[in-house]
């Protein structure tokens, strides 16, 4: 069996690092938060808000550490070798599942048009689970038609699984063990993913110059954002993405992350170690692994295959989703995915590492119930504080007040803000630095839209927190939210949807706020950052899910996008006005078409 | 196989079923099912779930 190289100094340096930083962050909240408390005598509390501050800190910390680490730009670039002929037999794989066949043919349309421009011979290998026969019956005909666009018989397949078990996972090593053996290569992608042809040569030329690589993971840039909520990630996920997968890619070494998609791997390696077997017992812990990128890369790093992200390599993008519920939904799958990582914790042969990244999964998750807790927690430890005592001698003539601790709160509270605030700024530094701020629409523009996302997350995080919550309470229940299908292309949600969907937020948020007012009102001002967005929620769901302005939020992509992007506009556009069904009929399907 | 297929001529669609008109070239390959969990570590485990959320496996 391979094993993996040795860690390198540098990311064992980086890794202590970073887990330095968070501790000692971690360590001066919890001693701060103590040494306030503890004014009115020590009890079960304050060890409870310790603890839980303490968790929440590492956590913050953790984040702000790695983009820290991301700033710095690398030294050495990354190898960028020329694709050696003859080209390794190359597929690109689209698991699809009842999405809108026009957009996600098209995007191929416009990657096989790309491919052929960059030179790269590949096949493409549409996978299909898509369980609605109406549905399937229109993606075979989209497909005749994306035959006669790209003359692609022979080299564009499609296939349709009648038994989809095993979900994305089970879809991909479906394709493997009928068809595996005729690729040494193959590109993994979403059905809202798109990528340049001139990305996936110098991918596979990666793959090809160091065979020791199992996946080589890209960081796909989010495109046509067009809501608030919708242009607000996509910008996040351009300026601070690259920073944040830097420092990520530094401190994991040969042990990185597999999201999923926008991905290359080596098909014999992944056949060799990523057949997923099913857990005992029922969802949500037991069943199909939910989160299955994650542990197939703890699995090529276990048989000895490196598993790199690499995080300049442009060309890459995906979809997001634009509106709060649309995320909220994904989140809810991949919180219960997460969460059963902790039946792999223990998995043999894992490197220690990746069992520390399911660890890091599952804290992503349930750090948003501790923060609520800490919440809770510090209500009631202020109802449940004794009277201060300011005579505590016998016969005294003064008396004796607590000591203020306003102070130390007020830091530990900036210190907490500044973990999630600094961080960005000090990319906004980074980005001005490596001359890349122009793409987002100059320095003052890249200010302005920094500033608003940090304001846009401050008012939805306290909505994240619910829902995330929720999510993990239900998963704790046993309540298994499946694998709802992909809502893409859903945007404006109305009022009502808005209240439909977020009025338990703000039910919560005014019994907090009245029951905080009436038994602790020294608290009312510190929650109200908390509570403010909650009784908003629903103007906020439906409010970000709008297009409010295009002047914030610029992104190189959007400036200048990208030819496979333009391509996928056109060939979109042009189908979307045109009978696809007649056309299809020409291909040679008649049976198929419409009466 | 990328060249082979390039240059391979496919059969009408209405010739065939759309299964064989379309799908992937046939070429097995073994992928075996891993181990993630030896009998002790998901005993241990399935107990600590069952501890934590006992109404999961009511």
């Amino acid at each position: 069996m391979k094993r993996l190289p040795p860690l390198d100094s540098r990311t064992v340096l980086y890794r202590i690092a970073t887990l330095a930083f968070a501790a000692a962050a971690a360590t001066i909240a919890t001693v701060l938060m103590v040494d306030a408390t503890i004014q009115d005598g020590f009890d079960i509390w304050d060890v409870l808000r310790g603890f839980l501050i303490l968790i929440t800190t590492a956590w913050l910390a953790w984040g702000a550490a790695q983009a820290c680490l991301g700033l710095g730009a690398r030294r050495r670039p990354l190898p960028a070798p020329d694709l050696a002929l003859p080209a390794p037999a190359t597929v690109v794989l689209v698991p699809i599942c009842n999405e809108d066949p026009v957009s996600t043919f098209a995007r191929i349309a416009a990657m096989d048009r790309s491919l052929a421009a960059a030179d790269m011979p590949a096949d493409i290998a549409i996978l299909s689970d898509t369980r609605d026969p109406e549905n399937a019956r229109i993606e075979e005909q989209v497909y005749l038609r994306l035959l006669e666009e790209t003359d692609g018989r022979g080299r564009i397949f499609y296939r349709r699984r009648e038994d989809n078990r095993g979900r994305k996972a089970g879809n991909i090593e479906d394709f493997i063990r009928k068809s595996g053996g005729a690729y040494e290569l193959a590109v993994i992608l979403d059905a809202d993913s798109l990528m340049e042809g001139a990305t996936i040569r110098r991918m596979v030329a990666r793959m090809q110059a160091d065979t020791d690589i199992g996946l080589l993971q890209t960081l796909p840039k989010i495109i046509n954002g067009n809501s608030f909520f919708g242009r607000a990630m996509q910008f996040a996920a351009s300026f601070h993405s690259p920073i944040f997968s830097r420092g990520l890619a530094r401190m994991q070494g040969s042990t990185g992350p597999f999201w999923g998609h926008n991905a290359i791997i080596r098909v014999q390696a992944f056949a060799e170690s990523c057949g997923l077997p099913e857990l005992a017992g029922p969802p949500p812990f037991g069943g199909h692994i939910l989160s299955h990128d994650y542990v197939e890369a703890a699995l090529l790093a276990r048989n000895g295959w490196k598993v790199l992200v690499d995080e300049t390599i442009e060309g890459s993008f995906e979809e997001g989703p634009e509106n709060i519920l649309s995320y909220a939904r994904r989140d809810r799958r991949w919180c219960q995915g997460n969460l059963q990582h902790s039946r792999l914790l223990l998995a043999p042969g894992l490197a220690g590492w990746s069992r520390f990244v399911f660890l890091q999964g599952i804290f992503a998750y349930i750090v948003s119930l501790i923060w609520a807790c800490f919440l809770v927690a510090s209500v009631l430890a202020t109802i449940m504080a004794p009277l201060p005592d300011y005579f505590p001698e016998a016969y005294q003539l003064f008396p004796v007040f607590p000591d203020d601790r306003t102070k130390e709160i007020t830091a530990l509270f900036l210190g907490i803000v500044g973990l999630l605030i600094v961080p960005k700024f000090l990319i906004l530094t980074s980005v001005v630095r490596e001359n890349r701020i122009e793409g987002f629409g100059g320095t003052v523009r890249a200010a302005f839209s920094v500033a608003t996302e940090i304001l846009l997350s401050s008012f939805l995080a306290p909505l994240m927190l619910m829902y995330q919550s929720r999510a993990v309470v239900q998963v704790l229940l046993g309540k298994d939210g499946g694998w709802p299908a992909n809502q893409r292309g859903e945007g404006k949600l109305t009022l009502w949807q808005g209240i439909g969907a977020g009025m338990w937020i703000t039910g919560t948020g005014a019994i907090a706020l009245t029951v905080v007012h009436y038994i602790a009102p020294d608290l009312t001002l510190w929650l109200l950052p908390v509570c403010v967005p909650m009784l908003l929620a629903p103007a906020l769901i439906a409010i970000t899910s709008r297009p409010l302005t295009n002047a914030l939020f610029v992104t190189p992509e959007e400036r200048a996008p990208s030819p496979v992007v333009s391509a996928y506009h056109s060939i979109h556009a042009r189908w979307q006005h045109e009978n696809v069904f007649d056309v299809a009929a020409r291909e040679g399907k008649p049976e198929h078409a419409p009466a | 196989m990328t060249t082979q297929t390039r240059t391979m001529t496919s059969p009408d669609a209405t010739a065939m079923g759309m299964d064989n008109f379309a799908a992937p070239p046939s070429a097995p390959l073994d992928m075996p099912q891993q181990v993630l969990e030896t009998r002790t570590q998901g005993f241990f485990i399935f107990n600590m779930i069952r501890l934590l959320v006992p109404r999961q496996w009511a």
